[in-house]
């Protein structure tokens, strides 16, 4: 295989010292292969936007180590390196300076980096709108006269106005009606191709993922649970969070229903609180976790091709008591 | 007997710097007793408002409202503030979307449950019944809960009181506008887990406010599709999956991000109206493919099958039109 253009090593990042430190990345290891969309899902805590920060270089790690196109990301980055990776982050209504206009927005990034001449700089800022499916009407507007969904679209804009090879994608549809959210994963897949873009994309809804992701990390409390091919880990989800997070996306057919994995709900009501400080993270939600859970925390082990799962049931060191369930 | 709820020609304006925006244009709604009923819409679509109407929430002075909404035979909006607080809290009761802030964080949830217990029929042991209803919601360790404050709790947690807040004085009407939406998708499953049981078991009626179609196919047993402050289709909920009818309903459908991965999601072109000057007739036709002049003309409801009516010109025979 190729030079994964994004590797990622026991990654760790903690907020403050000792025993009372907040581990928001506790050991992460991924890579992104050039052109793919790797999905990075979780719930809020797992450390996913932590993940974005590092690798933007907004924040330091703590331990660990990221490279990209296989040299190290260093602590401050070159002009070419922040060229490189850019960001669309979640909240189309902050993203945007509400004193510039979408003309000033889209020809900052042009300038910072000595992209284009400025006699040159309004008519490809143009031609950007018109690449994400605005008019160039709009470059005289300022954010408060767009709606969420262009919003967006213009922050994409800005984002690929310097050509960049990787773009972090933080959460960049959650904020939208699902009626602008499809258009929106549409453009981003069409962008994808015309660009040869590689998408990180992070996201709490694992229902957008199976549509435009190839790759699927599931995360939780500062790890990778399982990673694998998409079409994988919707067909056969090894850890029982992933099962929990398929199994809670409301469907809209009874054809989707079935390919949802069961889940005792029931019983995770009736979960208590349980201590979770030596073995695996998720014990306490746990429905399956039994003496050894408790114990030691579960390896990433490969249950497929280009697929591993970090529980204790894959590795055979627990049997679910409830067969049905699982 | 009437239903529970029946909301009748109901109109809603603010008057504002730009104008008058005209945010519900006449909607008819029924909720019968003991019935979960949804209204599913787009942020802006009115779903949000019409909750607040009915709670009486929306009192300020640049609100005009129309029509009635008659809770058990009475109209609501006719009533003096200190009637409507006697319904309120003890015969309808609301969940939110976002449990922290709907809780006050500086009091601990047993103070906050209490003040909820008292407002129903008066009870001596409050704790006892505080206690009691934590344990429906499934919190297996109620006394520490009671003495914890809000932020001591997780989201989830969080949400449970609430959910036991409001059905601790047994009301007849639970309006829940997105529950746990603000939370994990694995939180928003449990509430509505939860809520399902427990207004099945008490026979309670519910209003439910989503913007997911996929919740609404999994809680309610009738449908509203709302669209720019329009009912546009309405039907029991296995009917309207079976067979959207209304362009709009159709084009939400085709928006939801599917499981099977097969296609993309396709989404609506356009963006919803500016309500102080809606597009005449049909709002969605600026964003119907269906669309013809016919469309600029107010659309009357036609059935389309049982108790399954839709606005649109598409399902009327020309001898009506």
């Amino acid at each position: 295989m190729a030079e994964p253009l994004l590797r990622v090593r026991d990654l760790r990042k903690h907020y403050g010292e000792g025993s009372r430190a907040v581990r928001a990345l506790d050991g992460l290891t991924l890579n992104v292969e050039p052109g793919e969309t790797l999905a990075v899902v979780g719930e809020s805590g797992s450390g996913k936007t932590t993940l974005a920060n590092l690798i933007l270089g907004t924040e330091h790690p703590t331990a660990g180590s990221i490279a990209f196109q296989g040299g190290p990301l260093p602590a401050k980055r070159s002009l070419e390196l922040r060229r490189k990776i850019q960001y669309v982050q979640q909240n189309p209504m902050t993203t945007l300076n509400p004193r510039r206009t979408i003309l000033q927005s889209i020809r900052l990034p042009l300038q910072t980096h000595h992209l284009r001449p400025r006699a040159e700089q309004r008519g490809r800022a143009a031609e950007l709108l018109e690449i994400v499916g605005m008019s160039a009407a709009y470059l005289n507007r300022f954010p408060r006269a767009l709606s969420g969904g262009q919003r967006q679209r213009v922050a994409i804009a800005r984002a690929l106005a310097v050509e960049p090879t990787l773009l972090v994608l933080d959460e960049p549809t959650s904020a939208l009606d699902v009626s602008v959210q499809a258009k929106a994963l549409s453009l981003l897949v069409d962008l994808q191709r015309r660009f040869d873009l590689t998408y990180l994309f992070i996201t709490h809804d694992l229902s957008v993922v199976r549509t435009i992701a190839s790759r699927v990390a599931v995360m939780y409390r500062g790890g990778v649970v399982e990673i694998g091919p998409t079409r994988e880990v919707f067909a056969a989800p090894s850890h029982p969070y992933t099962r929990m997070l398929i199994s809670s996306i409301p469907v809209v057919s009874e054809a989707e229903q079935h390919l949802k994995p069961a889940w005792p709900w029931e019983r995770i009501l009736a979960l208590g609180a349980g201590d979770a400080s030596e073995g695996c993270a998720f014990a306490p939600r746990c429905p399956f976790a039994d003496e050894p859970c408790w114990r030691e925390p579960p390896p990433l082990t490969m249950v497929g091709d280009d697929h591993s799962a970090a529980c204790h049931i894959t590795t055979g060191m627990v049997v679910p008591a409830d067969k049905d369930a699982w | 007997m009437p239903a529970l709820l029946e909301i009748d020609r109901l109109h809603l304006r603010f008057r504002l710097f730009e104008g008058i925006s005209h945010v519900i244009n006449g909607i008819d709604l029924r909720v019968e007793r003991g019935e979960r009923v949804a209204i599913v819409g787009e942020s802006g679509c009115g779903k949000s408002v019409t909750v607040r109407l009915i709670l009486g929430l929306l009192q300020q002075n640049n609100v005009l409202v129309e029509g009635s909404i008659r809770f058990d035979g009475v109209d609501l909006l006719q009533l003096k503030r200190a009637r409507l607080r006697e319904i309120r809290g003890r015969r309808i009761c609301a969940v939110f979307q976002d449990p922290m802030a709907s809780l006050n964080p500086t009091f601990k949830v047993y103070d906050q449950l209490r003040t909820v217990i008292q407002r129903g029929e008066a009870r001596r042991d409050a704790y006892a019944v505080a206690r009691a209803a934590l344990q429906e919601v499934a919190i297996t360790d109620p006394d520490r809960v009671l003495g914890a404050y809000p932020f001591q709790l997780s989201g989830g947690l969080n949400q449970r009181v609430l959910i036991a807040m409001s059905l601790v004085n047994q009301p007849d009407l639970i309006l829940a506008d997105e529950p746990g939406t603000a939370l994990d998708v694995t939180v928003q499953e449990q509430t509505l887990l939860l809520m399902r049981r427990l207004t099945e078991q008490r026979q309670s009626s519910v209003l439910l406010i989503t913007h997911n179609l996929g919740v609404v196919r999994e809680f309610a047993d009738r449908v509203y599709v709302m669209y720019a402050g329009n009912i546009v289709e309405q039907a029991p909920t296995p009917e309207l999956f079976a067979n959207p009818r209304h362009p709009y309903t159709q084009a939400l459908l085709a928006s939801v991000p599917t499981l099977s991965g097969e296609r993309l999601p396709e989404g609506i072109d356009g963006m919803v109206p500016d309500y102080t000057s809606p597009p005449e007739g049909c709002r969605f036709h600026p964003r119907c493919p269906a669309a013809t002049s016919v469309c600029r003309r107010p659309q009357p409801f036609g059935t389309v099958g049982e108790n399954h009516l839709v606005a649109c010109r598409l399902y009327r025979s020309e001898h009506h039109g």
